[in-house]
């Protein structure tokens, strides 16, 4: 009985610890040639920028959070830092590099080409990311 | 009583003449994105986002799931809230439920199954998405087409003496058109053929409906929506002499929260049967008596 407990106290311990893990810094992107000199078709203007927030608030804001810190209702739960959206490093990325990674994504970040399958909304979120920036 | 009849009618004529015209005149009128549109890259692009899901409240809508995609559907209709604190709106009374599958075949087609509590309907629908809007609008509207199959899998004792298995069955079929008018407002108009293979005495086998819904945005993920039900009563149509049974009009109203993988809609309904034919033809709760209950509707997408 005694070693039972002991076991128990060990389980509840490691699956404590497993959560206390930090979240791991996202590795480097290989972003395609074409991704990267993509240029952003949609003006940058009132209208796609709010037509980005809803694609925002609807798809992206539960990870990466109201205002793009990456710390949304879902961000403690996966494996990769979500990133932070306002940081200089972000925003000095170009609009097709951030195509590349919000749209076709990998790993943690999923696919969003079926979910977002208009064109317009899939660059207007670009759009609306630049907000973010301080 | 032929006074009555014609008043009668007069009345469905003229709410079928302010549904139809109201629609024509905001599809006309209401053209934004027409002004709105950016370049010509995105011309030819369908407009994304008439509506949240398939379905808006009581109504299907003409959004069909992704290739692929699954939607889970759970249904919910609480009892009328006529009784007050008594049973706390309605909400401790005898409630109704459905729960539906549904699947993407493709972008455009879309299978699904359903059943629901009461008279135990099993339902198996289909919806083909025919056209969809534009960003242009050169094409303005998106229209589809829906149509259902529901089987009552009550003891054949409830279906009288000479029982066929073909009196379980009934049918529903609508045409849905809609337009957006911006990223905010989206409006749809679907007329409705129901045909039940057997019904209760005295009620018609057939009934003709109209339906036109709308939604606005009132934050980015959360919108207000209506939707209005009218069964043409018209006496040329009429199977039987009587307008006892005619089903009555349906007005709901409610809010809808959309995220990336669920839709919640909470709202109040006068309709109780969830499965279409079932309001469509057998509605007796009326408007004007305040025959209103609490219903919602929460989408799984996975």
């Amino acid at each position: 009985m005694k070693t039972f407990k002991i076991i128990i106290l060990v389980a509840i311990a490691l699956f404590a610890f497993s959560f206390s893990v930090q979240q791991k810094k996202a590795g480097p992107w290989e972003i395609p040639a074409e991704y990267k000199k993509m240029e952003n078709p949609l003006a940058n203007d009132k209208a796609s920028v709010n037509k980005g927030k809803m694609v925002y608030m609807k798809h992206c804001r539960s990870c990466h959070g109201n205002t793009g810190l990456g710390d949304g209702p879902k961000a403690a739960r996966l494996k990769t830092f979500p990133g932070d959206f306002t940081s200089a490093e972000f925003q000095a990325q170009s609009d097709g590099e951030l195509f590349y990674k919000s749209i076709i994504g990998r790993d943690e970040m999923p696919n969003y080409e079926k979910k977002i399958p208009s064109k317009k909304d899939q660059w207007s979120v670009i759009n609306y990311m630049r907000t973010f920036k301080k | 009583m032929r006074t009555k009849y014609i008043h009668k009618k007069a009345k469905n004529i003229s709410i079928f003449g302010s549904i139809t015209g109201l629609f024509v005149i905001l599809l006309i009128l209401g053209n934004p994105l027409n002004v709105n549109a950016q370049t010509d890259e995105f011309a030819n692009e369908p407009v994304s986002g008439t509506f949240e899901t398939g379905l808006l409240a009581e109504t299907q809508t003409v959004a069909t799931p992704f290739a692929g995609e699954f939607e889970l559907h759970v249904q919910h209709r609480f009892g009328l809230i006529e009784n007050g604190l008594e049973d706390v709106f309605g909400i401790y009374a005898t409630s109704n439920i459905r729960m539906g599958l549904n699947y993407g075949i493709t972008e455009k087609i879309m299978v699904g199954y359903g059943y629901t509590k009461e008279f135990k309907l099993q339902e198996f629908h289909g919806k083909y998405r025919v056209l969809t809007q534009t960003e242009s609008n050169s094409i303005p509207v998106s229209v589809a087409v829906y149509g259902n199959l529901a089987i009552n899998s009550q003891d054949k004792s409830v279906f009288g003496n000479d029982y066929k298995f073909s009196d379980r069955l009934s049918y529903f079929s609508q045409l849905l058109i809609a337009h957006k008018f911006n990223d905010n407002f989206s409006l749809q108009f679907g007329p409705s053929f129901t045909h039940f293979n057997k019904t209760d005495t005295l009620v018609e086998h057939d009934k003709v409906a109209l339906s036109l819904a709308g939604r606005a945005k009132v934050s980015p993920s959360m919108s207000i929506f209506f939707e209005y039900d009218q069964p043409l009563n018209i006496d040329d149509m009429r199977e039987f002499a009587s307008d006892e049974n005619d089903p009555e009009a349906n007005l709901s109203f409610g809010i809808e929260i959309g995220t990336s993988t669920h839709v919640f809609q909470v709202f109040m309904s006068n309709y109780e049967g969830i499965t279409p034919q079932r309001n469509i033809l057998y509605n007796k709760n009326k408007i004007d008596d305040g025959d209103f209950l609490f219903g919602f509707n929460i989408l799984v997408r996975f």
